[in-house]
């Protein structure tokens, strides 16, 4: 038990509070090329800075919209499809879209979304649009459709197998099974015991599924946009400039960044351990 | 006279094999069946028949109607199962609410039945506690609760006391039994415990190799060797002399 705490304070705790030490001494002026001394303009730039709060507002919002959809479609598919769903085959295919690296599904989406891409060429061939370049823009559009699509497209199996592993464990086709024979409609079954079961005992892992997406880099970088871009592309995008004078202010964007994450994981912790 | 439930002609295949085929019986009303068999005889599947939750066909007649077409919805059939299956994110009193909700019950009645039920129960104190702070039998009871107050035509139950100890199962046969009597519930058990089938039914049966036998009274129930009962006298004579 000793060795195994050591061992995740030595390779857990330890690189990820020197990092955050780092970025803070960086921010605030201590270390750094082009640092004098200690200042706190780097803070203030950073928390007045309107592309950073867009950034946190926008991965927010796609984190959780992605989780909701990813959710919504794993219990459907749950849900009329169970028995299927059991079966070992489709269990392996539900298994291969986790082996696809996020960039190789971002550059896929591409080739599919995009106005050269496959479907602008069928709608094309079809006659429903002149050139290619009638094609809506659903790659690196304001919208962020093509970025949405792709991580839901990483996030749907995982969480359907997370999903079917709850059920299982919880006998959720008994509850059904019960709630039908105590009168229940098939819309109120879903409404009032498959949903909300569902959702209470997948909240926590859905939680941090979010806060992984919150970060996501690939999908955004190659089918998002520079203005506004999602936090990590922002980040990255500061950090890797010419300009040496724009990295305490990333490092600022980053603790802000962080910050904001613990705080809502920690409302949600103290939340959750209170309705448990 | 018409009995108030028959099955006729029930049967079941599972992945090509039979479980069970033409298999009939029947229940007056108010009795309790208590259908006694071994792991693996097909008492849950015959159950589920008769609840609509499984592809078996067969007959059911119920109160003069045939349900055998009806959705599990429409039945009148409740189904309870070996765990008590609390609904996990309602607490106590909206568990045993559940199907006066779903009935779009008004607000009033629904208070007054539910707090009656639950003072049936025994359990007007635990109304808002959540299904994880009570206890096993506690459990079975809301799960009792929760089916009795839609008034069900028939109770399934399926082992419903065989995940509690001794104590705690003999006192929930002893609470059925009482609850039967005063509501005059209609039920068809099904369990390996000879004991419970003993306790709990009006009226028994055995069920092996997907036939059913129904004896006429306890007393041939008791005599057959299959049920265990001699089995079971030897043993405690033979304890008794060491």
């Amino acid at each position: 038990m000793r060795a195994a705490l050591a061992f995740f304070i030595l390779f857990g705790v330890l690189p990820l509070g020197a990092g955050l030490v780092y970025a803070f001494l960086y921010a605030t002026g201590f270390i750094g090329l082009l640092n004098t001394g200690f200042t706190l303009q780097n803070w203030y730039n950073a928390l007045i800075s309107r592309s950073l709060w867009q950034s946190i507002s926008l991965s927010l919002g796609i984190s959780l919209l992605v989780s909701a959809l990813a959710f919504f479609a794993a219990v459907y598919s749950w849900y009329y499809s169970r028995l299927l769903l059991e079966k070992r085959i489709p269990q392996a295919l539900l298994r291969a879209p986790l082996a696809v690296p996020p960039i190789v599904a971002s550059f896929v989406s591409y080739q599919w979304w995009s106005n050269s891409g496959v479907f602008a060429r069928i709608f094309q061939q079809l006659g429903w649009i002149q050139r290619n370049a009638d094609f809506p823009e659903l790659v690196n559009d304001a919208a962020y459709f093509g970025v949405v699509v792709t991580l839901f497209y990483l996030s749907f199996p995982f969480v359907l197998l997370y999903l079917i592993d709850q059920a299982r464990r919880m006998q959720l086709g008994a509850y059904l099974e019960l709630a039908a024979t105590l009168g229940a409609s098939e819309g109120q079954i879903r409404r009032k015991l498959l949903f909300p079961m569902l959702f209470y005992r997948m909240l926590p892992t859905l939680v941090l599924y979010a806060v992984f997406l919150f970060g996501a880099y690939e999908a955004p970088q190659v089918l998002g946009r520079q203005s506004p871009a999602m936090i990590s592309v922002l980040i990255h995008e500061k950090l890797s400039r010419y300009n040496l004078s724009d990295i305490p202010l990333a490092y600022a964007y980053a603790l802000v960044y962080a910050g904001i994450l613990m705080l809502l994981l920690g409302v949600f912790w103290r939340w959750n351990e209170k309705t448990d | 006279m018409k009995p108030f439930f028959e099955l006729k002609g029930g049967e079941l295949a599972y992945r090509a094999k039979t479980v069970f085929r033409d298999l009939g019986f029947s229940l007056e009303q108010g009795k309790t069946l208590a259908i006694l068999g071994k792991s693996g005889c097909g008492k849950t599947s015959l159950l589920k028949l008769i609840a609509g939750l499984n592809a078996g066909k067969g007959q059911i007649l119920l109160e003069n109607a045939d349900v055998s077409n009806f959705p599990p919805q429409k039945r009148g059939i409740v189904y309870l199962y070996q765990e008590a299956l609390l609904f996990p994110h309602l607490n106590v009193f909206e568990n045993v609410a559940f199907g006066l909700r779903i009935r779009k019950t008004p607000e009033n009645i629904l208070q007054e039945k539910t707090r009656a039920m639950l003072e049936a129960l025994g359990l007007q104190d635990q109304a808002q506690k959540s299904a994880d702070q009570l206890s096993g039998g506690q459990k079975q009871r809301v799960a009792f609760g929760r089916a009795l107050i839609v008034a069900p035509k028939l109770l399934l139950l399926d082992e419903p006391f065989g995940n509690l100890d001794v104590e705690t199962r003999a006192a929930m046969q002893d609470f059925y039994k009482e609850m039967a009597h005063k509501s005059g519930i209609s039920a068809i058990l099904v369990t390996h415990d000879l004991k419970e089938a003993i306790r709990m039914g009006d009226a028994w049966a055995y069920l092996e190799d997907g036939n059913l036998e129904l004896f006429p009274d306890l007393q041939d129930f008791m005599s057959d060797p299959r049920t265990g009962m001699q089995e079971e006298i030897r043993f405690w004579k033979k304890f008794n002399q060491i």
